[in-house]
């Protein structure tokens, strides 16, 4: 199978900007259209490893992103982000496409998938345990999640934690992981070979790039996987690692937390979470140096997997 | 044989099919299932479909991806419900020294009487009607509890006072549902005659609640002149969705009809209800009985006025298409409807005064042009 690193960089635009190019991610599939052949070449680059799929698949977001008209766009140019023919953002200036899209996207799926409990988590797996990284903004949750792919772990998001109701099980919602600022530069000086998608300075949030998520994770990207560990993360310069155990209730309540959907979920919600809860080992990790804490994951996975059988 | 579809557009063709012939979607290809959820979303009725194909025994045609979206907005339906009936607990104290006849209208009734067009169905706000000598005490006693005004505007503030037929909406800070409180169900200044006094004399407690709810006929009435009377008619599907509910389940009832057509014949929205049966029969296949064609067409608009109306609203009632959302036609026929709507609303004097305070505010606010920032996340 085709996939988009695979393209030309014509090829690319010309299915960009006529049908659309179909991103499958797992739990959801995403049809992009733009003009723009620079999104198309970022796309080719951070979506690399997924496949060249039919346009006719059915997807559950359609999104365009478009240069806005009028004389502004001569000294000034934007682009919008249109889904089902809604406009729902200022416009950003052209050239930051990429995460005008990732955000887009991202703001489209928590509004839809209420059919699972939706959290603002990082997941990744390793020996048939899915752990579950929520945080608020800024906990350096990208951060590890990206590092944690870089070794050896198999990514399914590095923004969405989706619980399926019926089982609880994790699907993979895999998407550029967005990094920012100072962590672009530790990923790629601690993973010199990481892919990562073009620089955008001056956005909102900083300098932002992405990171390409591995072959090995697309491959599996309809694997679902069942939790075993709840990490907390938490990065402070400096300091020394400290993993501290957390009580199920406390854990439970920071998870909801950085939940996008918690309320609307109602009962199933709730389960969901208790559930989530019930069958992991819940801590909290505040780490400043990448390898240590990665080690750390490594031992917890380690013991949840052994203790499995 | 006849085209059962009477619309053009695909979006909207898969949307009437899905809530008429559900049955016949099972050959749809991925490609139309996605088209007809996003119409359904863009209309609000994904909620509604999920439970009509539930109730039709379909729930295990649909295929998967698209009956999980279907799913999703169920829940969200049910959660706006649950926060409808958090916000009418609210009221309940809040208005707990008030001793007038309050009333619910729409979704809050509905989902209180436990009728069918309620299942699903995605609450936008919590209606309230009081009469208007009581509406400033009704006003002062949620004050007092907690609620705000969200209308800032002064001019807008006076606009609703004078010329509407409801309080600017208020909330409670926090609470995601706002509260409209009205003192009856059409513009006063509107070229209608509704008393609303009959309304509250014919309205009937809802059982285990302290608010009652219009007659059905009313209710009948209410839901088409929400469209036909007090809207410029573009997308407003989800309504007809309601009226076509409303008439399914009242219009059973002996007297039902009789009663809907001589209320709105008293107020002077026959030409309403009229417009509203008529796309409901021809889109929804809502059943009226054959009995009532003579009453009915004696409401009829004249046949060049009937034509026009019914191609304009084609363009108009069903959502916009989620591929191509600018189209022309649909962009015409929602001026003139608008300007129908105006029409309707106000006096040519009080419209030109209206609008030219809309235009110097519209002017004034693009010159400072606010809209969402969004975050790059």
């Amino acid at each position: 199978m085709t996939r988009l690193s695979e393209c030309s960089k014509r090829e690319l635009s010309e299915m960009l900007a006529d049908t659309g190019i179909v991103l499958d991610i797992g739990a959801a599939s995403i049809r992009v259209r733009s003009d723009s052949p620079a999104l198309a070449q970022a796309l080719g680059t951070v979506y690399g490893e997924f496949p060249v799929l039919d346009h006719d698949a059915f997807c559950e977001v359609s999104a365009s992103i478009l240069r806005v008209g009028g004389a502004r766009r001569y000294f000034h140019p934007q682009v919008d982000f249109e889904v089902d023919g809604y406009r729902p953002f200022e416009p950003f200036p052209a050239d930051t496409h990429l995460p005008l899209f990732e955000w887009g996207v991202n703001w489209t799926l928590a509004e839809r998938f209420n059919h699972c409990l939706l959290l603002h988590a990082g997941v990744v797996e390793k020996l048939g345990v899915a752990i579950v990284l929520p945080a608020i903004p800024g906990s350096g949750k990208s951060t590890l999640t990206a590092a944690l792919m870089l070794s050896g772990y198999r990514l399914l998001s590095d923004e969405f934690g989706v619980v399926r109701f019926d089982d609880g099980a994790l699907l993979p919602m895999l998407k550029g992981a967005a990094l920012k600022n100072a962590s672009i530069d530790v990923i790629q000086a601690r993973f010199p070979r990481a892919r990562l998608g073009p620089s955008f300075p001056k956005t909102r949030k900083g300098t932002v790039a992405h990171l390409s998520p591995n072959a090995a994770s697309v491959t599996r990207r309809h694997e679902p996987a069942l939790p075993g560990l709840v990490v907390f993360p938490l990065y402070q310069a400096g300091v020394e690692t400290v993993l501290e155990t957390m009580g199920r209730s406390q854990a439970f309540s920071k998870l909801v937390v950085n939940s996008f959907n918690y309320e609307i979920a109602g009962p199933a919600g709730f389960a969901a979470a208790c559930r989530l809860i019930d069958e992991c080992d819940c801590h909290r990790l505040i780490y400043s140096d990448l390898d240590s804490a990665i080690a750390t994951i490594d031992r917890l996975t380690a013991s949840v997997a052994e203790r499995r059988g | 044989m006849a085209d059962p579809i009477p619309l053009r557009a695909r979006h909207a063709r898969l949307l009437l099919v899905l809530l008429t012939r559900p049955e016949e979607s099972g050959p749809w290809s991925p490609v139309e299932w996605e088209l007809a959820v996003r119409a359904a979303r863009i209309s609000k009725l994904l909620g509604t479909i999920h439970v009509r194909l539930t109730d039709a025994g379909l729930a295990n045609t649909i295929p998967q991806r698209a009956a999980g979206l279907l799913e999703a907005d169920l829940r969200v339906a049910q959660h706006r419900a649950a926060m409808a009936r958090i916000e009418l607990r609210g009221v309940d104290v809040a208005l707990r020294d008030y001793d007038g006849p309050l009333l619910l209208l729409k979704g809050a009734a509905y989902s209180l009487l436990g009728l069918q067009a309620s299942r699903g169905r995605i609450f936008e706000d919590v209606d309230l009607m009081v009469p208007k000598a009581r509406l400033q005490e009704v006003e002062d006693l949620l004050t007092m509890a907690g609620w705000e005004s969200e209308t800032p505007d002064a001019y807008d503030q006076r606009y609703y006072r004078e010329w509407s037929h409801e309080l600017p909406p208020m909330r409670f800070p926090g609470r995601p549902m706002q509260l409209d409180v009205h003192h009856t169900i059409v513009p006063v200044t509107a070229r209608f005659h509704l008393d609303a006094a009959r309304l509250v004399a014919m309205a009937a407690p809802i059982v285990g609640s302290r608010f009652s709810a219009l007659h059905p006929a009313h209710q009948l009435i209410h839901a088409a002149a929400h469209v036909f009377a007090d809207s410029d008619c573009v997308s407003r599907l989800r309504d007809l969705v309601d009226i076509d509910a409303l008439a399914r389940e009242h219009g059973t009832a002996p007297d039902f009809w009789a009663v809907a057509f001589a209320e709105a014949a008293r107020a002077g929205l026959e030409r309403p209800l009229w417009y509203a049966l008529d796309t409901c029969t021809r889109w929804l296949a809502t059943p009226i009985p054959s009995a009532l064609e003579g009453a009915r067409s004696s409401q009829r608009p004249v046949a060049p006025v009937r034509v026009l109306m019914r191609t304009m609203l084609t363009h108009t009632l069903p959502p916009h298409s989620p591929e191509r959302p600018g189209n022309i036609a649909r962009g015409i026929a929602g001026r003139v409807l608008y300007l129908r709507y105006l029409w309707l609303r106000m006096p040519m004097r009080l419209l030109a005064y209206h609008a030219m305070r809309k235009t110097l505010r519209t002017v004034r606010e693009k010159l400072k042009a606010p809209r969402v920032q969004a975050d790059a996340d």
